[in-house]
């Protein structure tokens, strides 16, 4: 008797599992696509909700008996295009390289580092965040600015998240 | 030549005496070598797909695969802290909770955000937290469960019994965590700065020296996690120089000593279920997988472990005097010779580095010999079932166990018995010699004033 049961239920969650099948679209998966280059004073959308506009780049030489010590100072605004409080953390994350190394940040010679983990509502606007980064040569850099997509839909094909490059020269 | 025994009895409780750093640590890896072998195999086998062109690295097959790898080797740190706790004998579930919470995605975003923008983190406002990166690490969760270890006793002292069963783990997660990643966890980190700073200052000096000292003492930085310091400085120079020859070469070098240690022990080992698993160890170490001929074989076999520092020197030197150069990261071991391909004379001294690193390994080894493990180690790390004749033999010995214990708790009992008839004699006297019935004697009374004595 529990075998015929048994038989009966799985015959039944077989039916239903071929009629879902059968019946049912083929879902297209969709994303936001961000952009894989950009420029300064543009506004980039990086992912779904954060954009961020570079405002301004500018080297200094914090050491005059140094002057090879150089650092990028890098400043933009952040719109939290969410409907709830944020910080930078988590959001999105700038980095930047040289000649293809990773540049060390520095955040000694920024206006005001608390900038960085201060919280935003959601559509408000954060103005004059810095951060800055030890320059290896003069060479150009390129700014990374990774939003939070771990995964990005191109034709509904899944793809690995990536950040959103600006290439910037050293004066 | 050593002959190669096999530990058991009187042999094991003098072992047990002389416990030292490498047992504790060969004790704590022992229970946890069956995943990372597992782990270890699929690692290579997801590299050599990736290597011949069966699947891509951008494939949703790459991610599940690498996840079957790399999975057991993120959350080492869990593993470890259980079977740290069951050396130090603290609480296992409190120790994986602990190390939980250092790989807690939150924590670990916040440190690679912090270190990624240069802030600062701090605790309270006040107290500097270092960054520390705690996935697929070693020695950091053992220090802190080594912590762990020892302040448990002691919060079990202060904690009154009725609040015990709430305050305990709340101020051994509370202290233990803190404990770690203010100053337990930095620890290494400190020490793989310092040690980045020192190959680094080396490499201006003697670019030859360094893959020598790191092929040598490779085993000993992965044992510290000391070896993500030179990260790096490998990926600095490959980006700045083009190739890499501060840390590929050496640890390549000493990967494949590792494989040469292995296959030797594998051969000269008598039991079939240490052969295979030291051959399946050398294998994965010659695709730069080593953990379990590193912590399986190398250092609770200890000779091993010489004889790979030896080979891996020997070969780190080649790698320096010709000059080998990495043109690419990745995992140091055979298929790592892709890296090594242009110019020809740089594939041809990497594989000449290879072979000295093997052989001299391998011969070092079986010429040395080793005391092999007790057939219950072997068990626990091969994950082998129990024969049936080893299953007939524990179930007689326990039965005989059961039989004396039967026997004692029977004469236990007799004892008992006699002890409450005697007692219900004296009683009886006692009343009687309250009532008058029973005139008191020089005996009784000693006896009564030793109870009294005793009572008071």
């Amino acid at each position: 008797m529990k075998r015929v049961c048994a038989l009966l239920l799985l015959l039944v969650c077989l039916l239903s599992v071929s009629a879902c099948g059968k019946g049912g679209e083929e879902k297209v998966f969709t994303s936001f696509i961000p952009p894989k280059t950009a420029s300064v004073h543009e506004d980039i959308q990086v992912d779904e909700t954060n954009h961020i506009t570079i405002v301004e780049t500018k080297t200094i030489t914090p050491n005059p008996d140094k002057p090879d010590e150089k650092i990028l100072i890098v400043t933009y605004d952040w719109t939290n295009g969410s409907d709830k409080q944020k910080v930078t953390h988590g959001s999105f994350l700038l980095t930047a390289k040289q000649d293809g190394a990773a540049l060390q940040p520095n955040l000694k010679h920024v206006d005001d580092k608390f900038l960085l983990v201060k919280p935003i509502q959601g559509g408000e606007t954060l103005e004059g965040i810095q951060q800055g980064f030890e320059l290896l040569s003069d060479n150009e850099v390129t700014l990374s600015i990774k939003g939070n997509m771990q995964v990005v839909f191109v034709d509904g094909v899944p793809k690995g998240g990536y950040p959103v490059e600006v290439s910037i020269s050293i004066n | 030549m050593t002959k190669t025994e096999t530990l058991s009895g009187k042999e094991m409780l003098v072992e047990k005496k002389k416990f030292n750093v490498f047992d504790m640590i060969g004790g704590i890896f022992k229970p946890i070598l069956i995943v990372i072998v597992g782990a270890g195999v699929l690692q290579t086998l997801r590299d050599i797909l990736v290597q011949t062109g069966a699947i891509s690295k951008v494939s949703s097959s790459y991610i599940f695969l690498d996840g079957l790898g790399s999975a057991a080797f993120y959350f080492l740190p869990i593993f470890l802290a259980i079977s740290s706790a069951n050396v130090f004998k603290a609480t296992p579930y409190l120790a994986a909770a602990v190390a939980a919470f250092l790989l807690f995605p939150n924590i670990t975003n916040l440190f690679s955000w912090a270190n990624s923008v240069g802030w600062n983190l701090t605790l309270f406002g006040k107290i500097p937290i270092t960054y520390v990166k705690y996935e697929s690490s070693v020695l950091p969760i053992i220090l802190i469960i080594f912590f762990q270890s020892k302040i448990e006793p002691l919060l079990k002292k202060v904690i009154p019994d009725l609040l015990r069963s709430i305050l305990f783990p709340v101020l051994t997660l509370f202290i233990t965590c803190l404990a770690g990643i203010i100053i337990l966890g930095p620890l290494g980190t400190w020490a793989g700065d310092g040690l980045a700073f020192v190959i680094t200052w080396i490499n201006g000096l003697a670019p030859w020296l360094v893959p020598t000292l790191v092929g040598a003492a490779s085993p000993f930085l992965v044992i510290t996690g000391s070896h993500y310091s030179l990260f790096p400085v490998a990926t600095q120079n490959l980006a700045q120089l083009g190739y890499d020859t501060v840390l590929m070469p050496g640890m390549m070098a000493s990967n494949i000593a590792l494989a040469g240690a292995s296959f030797a022990v594998a051969i000269r080992a008598k039991q079939k279920s240490y052969k295979s698993y030291c051959a399946s160890s050398g294998l994965t170490s010659f695709f730069g997988i080593s953990q379990s001929s590193l912590y399986g074989i190398a250092i609770p076999l200890k000779k091993p472990l010489i004889t790979s520092v030896i080979g891996g020197g020997i070969a780190g030197f080649y790698a320096g005097i010709s000059g080998i150069q990495a043109r690419s990261f990745s995992t140091p071991g055979l298929l790592s010779l892709v890296g090594y391909s242009s110019p020809t004379s740089n594939l041809i001294n990497a594989l000449i580095c290879i072979v000295i690193a093997f052989v001299a390994t391998f011969i070092l080894t079986f010429l040395a010999g080793f005391q092999e493990p007790s057939r219950e180690t072997v068990r626990e790390l091969t994950g082998e079932p129990i024969s049936e004749e080893e299953k007939q033999e524990i179930i007689e010995k326990a039965e005989e166990l059961e039989a004396a214990a039967r026997e004692a708790e029977e004469a236990l009992g007799d004892a008992s018995m006699e002890v409450t008839r005697a007692t219900i004699a004296r009683g009886a006297t006692r009343l009687g010699e309250t009532t008058g019935l029973v005139s008191p004697t020089e005996d009784e009374t000693g006896e009564e004033d030793d109870q009294k004595g005793g009572d008071a």
